[in-house]
């Protein structure tokens, strides 16, 4: 073993007692090697002793911090490179698995979790059920309590009415005790509806589908067992099409325009270049001032104003905020429309569509980016053909440029897509994190399904954290079923393509 | 119908189709246009930024009851309570410590990552392993706060005496270098894929081993290229918002014990933004100033690795 390494060392040291370096060498290999592995014979023992990495580390920590990193750079030191290059394969293998490692974790805990959820929903339904059932026998008794009520009171009216002397009296009477029948009717009437309303809750079916279904499709609640993920998924697939449908569109014309009609001339280059840095730098921005950006713009500047009906004080508007007031009136016109439309009677400031629009702005430089990618990847040739056959430059982006760009505009916009599913904190400024029980509609009050798993995980009972496992594993396999297409397109229009 | 009836036809039909050369100048400047705007709103979004968070730190600092000065130095931020005091050092320091620690998990093992996919492995597997590794790049930020919440701190929590549970500053910087490790690997591979394959053979023909060639020749040579992915991947762990604010609580206090929990500035975001604050109220405007602070932190990392890049695409194309 330690001829090996040798080879180098002897070609080099040929000419300098290259036997007796080679022997301290050895030695020096050897010295360390046994230092090393004592310190880690020591690092095991007081481990075994201590019980802690923490305690045989903290307590001595200004020691061990000097100590252990110089025993390992010593003993490093002292290995032949064979050794040094074999020990930094196996810790490349070692650091390249931890990311594999990280992901088997997050989804055996995601699975763990899921699975947990549908061993404890069970007990817990049948739980609130017995508890529910308990009621139903309260609500029978209730009935029997109000029928020898209404009893009761015939009995006593009956006694009255034998009572009485005239018929007009007997008439007074039945008048009365009518009243008081109807009047004592009505008040059971509302207790029991109370109790009938809760009794409702009862769910007979705990099969696993059944309670899976209940979990898709339900509302908040205040326990773990009858909420659901209803309004998030609804509102997550929402903003999600509403910030395909601004961020994809805005996002490939800003990618056309920065690569087809570049300009010549210093200040065009210039402005070319400012904007380009412009946007690798919006890509670095992190979401929550995109959020505050969306916070301020689309709720304080647009939406608010416009559920107050306009500034009012119209009159004392200097006149050129003429043009404003009557673009203002107009939007709030087309918003209750839209509003009556939807069905939508409570509109609200912090609105789907704003949170959308939010995450269009933040997605855009996404789309941008990897649009330019794509055009950039069709070959000018295509371009010069086109443009020597007599077509114009738009018709040549349109019929040649784009189609064949298509794809890679596509996989970017899925992978912006999937970005924004999984994106809570610039919708935590729009209140995304409150109940939110109804379908939400463009201009009414939502959550999306990161922010429902925000609000679970932070609960310290097992059962919320359950659900927000179940949640964050559908979310993220629909994200992974979303960056799978991207990477199936990616890599048909890879092989189909051939320039 | 003949091919003699339809060609004329065809002709005539296209003919009517042309649309006039004034029209078609008309149509390609007004698209020329359209797709202009669509690209001056994206110079829009940052002004925007610019100006929301500048307008509103003007007026958090303008307030009677905040000091300026106090809020660089300060070292209490009580931020929602009476009589609450603005200093944004814990805030900084919590977010510096999430930056610290991501940047201690995700800086070697990326490096180490990309070092065996670019020097090592061979191309099969590599087109295996990168896909799997994007994929932890791709899982929202809200899921990696439940990983630290339900599988980190509990397993830390056999380790480390001590450790406050649920909410401590260790689990939250793992999970988000967990969550950075992917983007530090690829942007390293690539710069350690740009570097010449000349490099590479000088080294072997000196007798260097594969170890020896990848990190002496190959890491040195693309240090501008690695140096550039950490920088980007500490800017991002320093916006990291909802993982942290899941992991490490949002009890703003100066603490130099990660085994305890922290509020970051963007956790403090989420914090106001979660409660009812009321509008204008100072608190209100701290959450733009702190946004403002965090918006000139990343934005000045990013600068510094664009240019680290620029210099290292100056030097190898």
């Amino acid at each position: 073993m330690t001829e090996k390494p040798g080879a180098a060392e002897t070609a080099r040291g040929a000419d300098m007692a290259g036997s007796s370096r080679l022997r301290w060498r050895r030695t020096f290999v050897r010295a360390t090697a046994l230092t090393g592995a004592a310190a880690g014979l020591i690092f095991v023992f007081s481990l075994w002793i201590t019980g802690s990495v923490w305690n045989s580390l903290g307590d001595t920590c200004a020691a061990s911090l000097v100590f252990w990193p110089a025993a390992a750079a010593i003993t490093w030191a002292g290995f032949s490179r064979t050794l040094k290059a074999q020990l930094f394969v196996l810790w490349a293998i070692i650091a390249t698995s931890f990311g594999l490692f990280m992901l088997v974790v997050l989804f055996v805990q995601m699975g763990l979790d899921a699975w947990r959820w549908f061993q404890l929903t069970p007990e817990l339904v049948a739980d609130k059920n017995r508890e529910l059932m308990a009621l139903q026998q309260k609500l029978a008794e209730f009935d029997r309590f109000v029928q020898g009520e209404i009893a009761q009171i015939e009995r006593e009216e009956a006694a009255e009415l034998e009572r009485a002397q005239s018929e007009e009296e007997r008439r007074q009477i039945r008048k009365d005790y009518s009243e008081i029948k109807e009047q004592r009717r009505r008040e059971l009437v509302i207790s029991r509806s109370e109790l009938e309303k809760e009794v409702g809750l009862v769910r007979e079916d705990v099969s696993a589908w059944a309670l899976f279904k209940h979990f898709v499709t339900a509302g908040p609640s205040s326990e773990p067992q009858d909420a659901g993920i209803g309004p998030a998924l609804l509102g997550s697939i929402y903003v999600g099409i509403i910030t395909l449908c601004f961020a994809v569109p805005v996002g490939v014309g800003a990618a056309i325009y920065l690569e087809e009609y570049r300009r010549p001339g210093p200040i065009a280059r210039a402005l070319h270049a400012i904007i380009q840095i412009n946007i690798n730098n919006l890509a670095g921005i992190p979401s929550v001032v995109y959020g505050i950006l969306g916070a301020y713009v689309f709720v304080d500047m647009i939406f608010k104003p416009l559920l107050d009906g306009g500034v009012g004080a119209a009159a004392q508007a200097p006149w050129w905020a003429m043009p404003f007031e009557v673009l203002l009136q107009v939007l709030r016109q087309l918003m209750l429309g839209l509003c009556h439309l939807t069905g939508e009677s409570h509109p609200a400031a912090r609105n789907l569509l704003g949170g959308g629009l939010t995450l269009g702005l933040l997605t855009l430089p996404v789309v941008i980016v990897a649009s330019q990618e794509a055009i950039r990847a069709v070959p000018t040739a295509l371009r010069h053909a086109a443009l020597a056959l007599g077509a114009t430059r738009w018709q040549m982006i349109r019929h040649h440029v784009l189609p064949n760009a298509l794809p890679g505009i596509l996989t970017g916009s899925i992978l912006a897509l999937s970005r924004a599913l999984g994106e809570a904190a610039p919708l935590v400024l729009f209140g995304a994190l409150l109940y939110v029980s109804d379908r939400p509609s463009l201009f009414s009050r939502f959550t999306v399904m990161p922010m429902q798993i925000f609000g679970w995980a932070d609960r310290p009972a097992d059962a919320w954290r359950y659900n927000a496992g179940l949640a964050s594993l559908i979310l993220v396999l629909v994200i992974l079923l979303l960056n799978a297409l991207a990477i199936y397109l990616r890599q048909r229009t890879q092989k189909g393509l051939k320039w | 119908m003949s091919p003699g009836e339809s060609g004329p036809q065809n002709t005539k039909i296209r003919l009517a189709s042309v649309p006039s050369a004034r029209r078609l100048r008309w149509l390609e400047g007004s698209i020329e246009m359209a797709l202009f705007c669509c690209t001056l709103l994206s110079v829009c979004i940052t002004i925007g930024i610019v100006f929301v968070t500048a307008y509103y730190t003007w007026q958090f600092f303008t307030d009677e009851k905040v000091d300026p000065v106090y809020f660089f130095t300060g070292s209490e931020w009580s931020a929602g309570f009476e009589h609450a005091r603005y200093g944004i050092l814990p805030l900084l320091l919590g977010t510096l410590w999430i930056g610290s620690i991501a940047a201690a998990v995700a800086l070697p093992i990326g490096v180490t990552t990309a070092v065996f996919l670019s020097e090592y492995a061979s191309p099969r597997l590599r087109s295996l392993v990168k896909p799997v590794l994007e994929i932890l790049a791709g899982i929202p930020s809200v899921v990696y706060g439940y990983l630290a919440l339900q599988t980190v701190t509990p397993v830390l929590a056999q380790f480390i005496p001590g450790l406050q549970q649920p909410y401590n500053q260790l689990s939250g910087g793992i999970v988000v270098g967990i969550m950075i490790l992917p983007m530090v690997a690829s942007l390293s591979e690539d710069a350690l894929r740009a570097v010449p394959r000349s490099l590479r053979d000088a080294s072997y023909a000196l007798g260097a081993n594969r170890f020896e060639t990848s990190v002496r020749v190959v890491l040195p040579a693309a240090l501008s290229g690695v140096l550039a992915s950490f920088i980007l991947g500490v800017s991002r762990a320093l916006g990291e918002t909802m993982a942290v604010s899941l992991a490490c609580g949002d009890r703003p206090k100066l603490s130099f014990d990660p085994r305890e929990g922290i509020a970051t500035m963007t956790s403090f975001i989420v914090r106001i933004a979660k409660g009812d604050v009321v509008h204008g109220s100072t608190d209100h405007k701290s959450l733009f100033a702190v946004g403002a602070m965090l918006f000139v932190i990343t934005l000045a990392l990013n600068i510094v690795a664009q240019l680290i890049m620029r210099r290292y695409r100056q030097v190898y194309q």
